[in-house]
């Protein structure tokens, strides 16, 4: 009977060269990003461009499909479901409309007129779970007019995250939310200044002086004359030994069912 | 070989749009069943596609690849011990 043996030798010879290659490969990327960036990342961008156009359309197809394949009891339960969450709304609403009216009301005195936020419409094409970095691609670039550190805002005036490569046709932001991504924000009616932490998942964190009053579902802004708003408090942590709070807040639209987004000009972020 | 060849370039078509864990799984059952080490390219396409500085990694921006060399390395290593190559 032929046997065969091991050469350990050998093997962890060719595996010692196999390390070297891949790790030459990683430094030459590394380099090259440094010294060029955006070439790769643009050629890239530039060939999947017209795949993630595709698989959105795709994407939208398919979800109304299986709108069409749900069960009409299914339906039902929902309809009457989103009929009560309306209701609730518009009651909400009405207060609003309130406040709405009584602030053009202060405007006005304050010769502060409604200030439009211009921006660019944009399809989110790319976004989590697909990148592992929080990042999401959009299908406006360089040719749409935007930049480096323009915000994006979610419909009802919701922050999300800041672009942080413009391409030709496409551009990538990243999430605010991102662990370790700082912005700065206000808290609450007093409209406190604080700088806000990523935490991941759609969860920010701010460190209070335990003295500041803040409450959970306190509205989280950023500073400017219409109101854009970052998110929600959701828990507040205190430790009675601990001069400070750690107050977390979620930003109240989930990244996976975004498709439009509008990029506005940088208005105020922490380095 | 020809079945290695279509599931490497299935792999490439499906980068930009797939889950980052999926394609991970898919970069370990590539390299595993088929030898196809082509597919730590993958890596440094993904993150030249979504990755951007880590703020709590000293704007280190190559995680992918990293765990795409990874599991290259180690399934090369448990392949050698395992007599498969």
């Amino acid at each position: 009977m032929k046997m065969n043996y091991h050469h350990p030798k050998k093997g962890s010879r060719k595996g010692f060269v196999v390390a070297l290659l891949g790790g030459a490969v990683l430094l030459l990327f590394v380099a090259l990003s440094f010294f060029m960036p955006n070439i790769f990342s643009g050629v890239l961008h530039q060939a999947a461009a017209p795949l993630w156009n595709e698989n959105t359309r795709l994407g939208n197809a398919f979800s109304e499909l299986s709108a069409l394949l749900r069960s009409k009891r299914d339906l039902v339960l929902e309809n009457r479901e989103l009929r009560a969450a309306l209701e609730a709304q518009e009651r909400e609403l009405l207060a609003l409309e309130v406040f709405a009216s009584e602030n053009d009301e202060l405007k006005t005195l304050l010769k502060r007129g409604d200030e439009e936020i211009e921006g660019v419409l944009g399809v989110v094409i790319a976004k989590p779970p697909v990148s592992l970095y929080d990042t999401v691609v959009l299908d406006i670039g360089e040719e749409d007019g935007i930049a480096v550190g323009d915000y994006l805002i979610a419909p009802g005036n919701i922050a999300i995250g800041l672009i942080e490569e413009v391409y030709a046709e496409t551009a990538l932001a990243s999430l605010f939310s991102s662990p370790g991504e700082k912005v700065e924000v206000q808290i609450g009616p007093e409209a406190i200044t604080a700088h806000a932490e990523g935490e991941g998942n759609g969860m920010l964190r701010i460190t209070l002086p335990r003295g500041v009053e803040v409450a959970e579902g306190m509205k989280i802004t950023m500073p400017h004359i219409n109101p854009i708003i970052f998110g929600v408090v959701a828990e507040i942590q205190q430790n009675p030994s601990d001069a400070f709070q750690e107050v977390y807040f979620r930003v109240p639209v989930s990244f996976q069912t975004v498709r439009f987004v509008k990029v506005i000009p940088f208005v105020s972020r922490t380095p | 070989m020809m079945a290695r060849l279509i599931c490497s370039g299935l792999f490439f078509v499906l980068l930009p749009f797939m889950p980052w864990w999926m394609m991970l799984a898919a970069v370990a059952a590539l390299i595993f069943f088929f030898g196809a080490y082509e597919t730590m390219l993958g890596g440094i396409a993904f993150d030249f596609l979504y990755s951007v500085p880590v703020a709590w990694f000293f704007g280190f921006e190559f995680f992918y690849t990293v765990a795409c060399l990874c599991i290259g390395g180690a399934l090369y290593v448990l392949k050698e011990r395992l007599l498969l190559s």
